[in-house]
């Protein structure tokens, strides 16, 4: 396998796992959270600062980054499930801005717009990924790992009540389930997903800076969910595979490689309108998205 | 009025205004175990707003709401619907996306099968439980005449399957109240026998039911008891037959203005 194939294998496998915990929100829950792609910042400086700047092994760094995006996801949870729709959205949109500023002024932290280098790779109990490809057999199998416990907990009788108040609350609510407490522990859980995946993010390219968090990754995302199929366990696996190799065929084409990428900002853009305008429920879901 | 050790429900000088606008005014009403209740009166008549005070989405200005001696007032929707309360929706409200089958499990799964760590941790006893709930279900949709739906979308079926599967919904959890917001609309004669023959059951295992009606064929195949609302005031209660009888309940019924009979009426 070639390092460019290795890579790619890592970034699949990385924004699958993001994909599915937007998915248990957004998909399942009915709450499109802009604040996602911050939570997945969360989990990458943070296993960035323990091990690039205090030194920390990677195998103790990477649970403290899981459980420090859930941690913040908890309690920004508490302060929007109240909200709902477009409120919902403002309200996460404006802690993406609040944790975008941060990533980009905390410099002893975060190392402000220079970002932070040096961050381990993937190691545990005297093996190290050193290699492109062993990143890659790492990032593939924490990811297989969580789709297998994302994938359980969608079928379970919580993911199936938080349906239930997706798709009416107040109903819910008069068949015993408390519409905050179910919203708040999935935002918490898809919150400590989104900080796996920033983690291994990290920890495969070694540099972060806050560009990597940006909205337009957001809007990547919701792409990526919404061209798969919002809520469908399979969704975030079709979209990221669909949104992920699509524009790997422009390096075909005959144009620069920044003239590729403001194409695919284009290509996601468009594809996301088309989605929303013509199949909502996305190429492999039932759920109609709006 | 003083509750009796076998009432469920007890309402006390119940009274809601909307700004300038009194729609209820010093409500009293009582349903005991096993009695089945129509609230009957005109649109408007504050019918729908008294169930929502009961269910807890509505806030009363005074008065209280008593289940079995406990007040609900200042109570959440989910800690009522906890406390043994259930209410079918007049607009229904079904979860659209779940099949027929997942709207009945959702009311019947208890809250410590509901943990996210539960499913996960403790895989094989939330089976269980589901493989019983998924029995307990079925057998439900069974009684309503749904069990060839149990696997399509609520969101799909016709407006009557959709009432029957609210009306399954509803009757899903082990209630100690029931409130039936107009049971018989959208139901054809075989649906309205289903759904009458369910109300008379959960009656006679001890549930009291006070159900919305307008259809007063429908009120006189399930109770006798009868209670008239009219301009946020219960003017008279008592057995259908008697109160036939009188023009008084007709004209309620049929929204006349009764000013002059309406206590607090404005």
């Amino acid at each position: 396998m070639s390092m460019y194939a290795a890579h790619l294998v890592s970034m699949l496998s990385i924004y699958v796992v993001l994909a599915a915990s937007l998915n248990l929100v957004a998909g399942y829950g009915g709450m499109l959270s802009a604040a996602h792609v911050v939570l997945f910042g969360v989990g990458a400086y943070a296993l960035a600062c323990l091990t690039s700047i205090l030194g920390w092994p990677f195998l103790i760094a990477l649970p403290i980054s899981i459980v420090a995006a859930g941690s913040l996801a908890f309690v920004v949870g508490s302060l929007c499930v109240r909200l709902s729709g477009d409120f919902f959205l403002l309200a996460t949109l404006s802690v993406h801005v609040l944790l975008q500023a941060v990533f980009a002024n905390w410099i002893p932290v975060t190392g402000g717009p220079y970002g932070i280098g040096g961050i381990a790779s993937p190691s545990a109990f005297g093996w190290s990924a050193d290699s492109s490809l062993e990143k890659a057999f790492f990032t593939a199998a924490a990811a297989g790992g969580s789709l297998a416990i994302l994938g359980r907990l969608l079928r379970s009788p919580f993911v199936r009540s938080l349906q239930a108040i997706r798709d009416n609350a107040v109903a819910a609510g008069a068949v015993g389930k408390d519409p905050l407490r179910f919203r708040r522990r999935s935002f918490m859980i898809a919150g400590a997903f989104a900080g796996l995946a920033g983690a291994l993010y990290a920890s495969n390219i070694g540099y972060i800076d806050p560009h990597a968090f940006a909205l337009d990754e957001f809007v990547f995302l919701l792409a990526v969910v919404v061209v798969g199929g919002a809520g469908d366990a399979r969704g975030p696996v079709v979209g990221t595979l669909v949104l992920f190799l699509m524009p790997e065929g422009l390096r075909l084409l005959p144009i620069t490689a920044a003239a590729a990428a403001n194409a695919r900002q284009v290509l996601f853009g468009l594809l996301l309108v088309l989605a929303m305008r013509v199949r909502p429920q996305g190429l492999v879901g039932r759920y109609g998205f709006n | 009025m003083g509750s009796t050790d076998h009432e469920v429900l007890t309402i006390r000088g119940l009274s809601k205004s909307f700004g300038d606008h009194r729609l209820l005014v010093n409500v009293e009403l009582a349903c005991d175990k096993g009695e089945i209740k129509a609230l009957v009166g005109p649109n408007g008549a504050g019918k729908t707003t008294l169930f929502d005070i009961v269910s807890g989405l509505t806030l009363a200005d005074k008065g209280d709401v008593l289940l079995e001696g406990r007040t609900l007032v200042g109570l959440q929707p989910h800690e009522i619907a906890a406390l043994g309360v259930a209410r079918l929706f007049q607009d229904l409200r079904l979860f659209e996306n779940l099949t027929v089958l997942e709207n009945v499990l959702v009311a019947l799964t208890p809250s410590e099968d509901e943990e996210p760590m539960a499913g996960l941790l403790c895989g094989a006893r939330v089976a269980a439980h589901e493989r019983c709930r998924r029995t307990k279900a079925l057998d439900l949709l069974g009684h309503v005449g749904l069990l060839e739906q149990a696997h399509r979308f609520a969101g799909e079926l016709s407006s009557g399957q959709q009432k029957l599967t609210a009306l399954a919904r509803t009757f899903a959890s082990d209630s100690g109240l029931l409130l039936l917001d107009e049971p018989s609309t959208s139901l054809d004669s075989d649906m309205t026998e289903r759904a009458s023959a369910l109300i008379r059951r959960a009656a006679a295992a001890g549930t009291a039911v006070i159900l919305i009606e307008h259809d007063l064929t429908f009120v006189g195949r399930v109770t006798d008891r009868v209670a008239l609302l009219n301009l946020g005031s219960i003017l008279i209660q008592g057995s259908l037959t008697e109160l036939n009888r009188g023009s008084l309940f007709l004209d309620s019924f049929l929204g006349s203005q009764i000013t002059d009979s309406a206590p607090g009426a404005s």
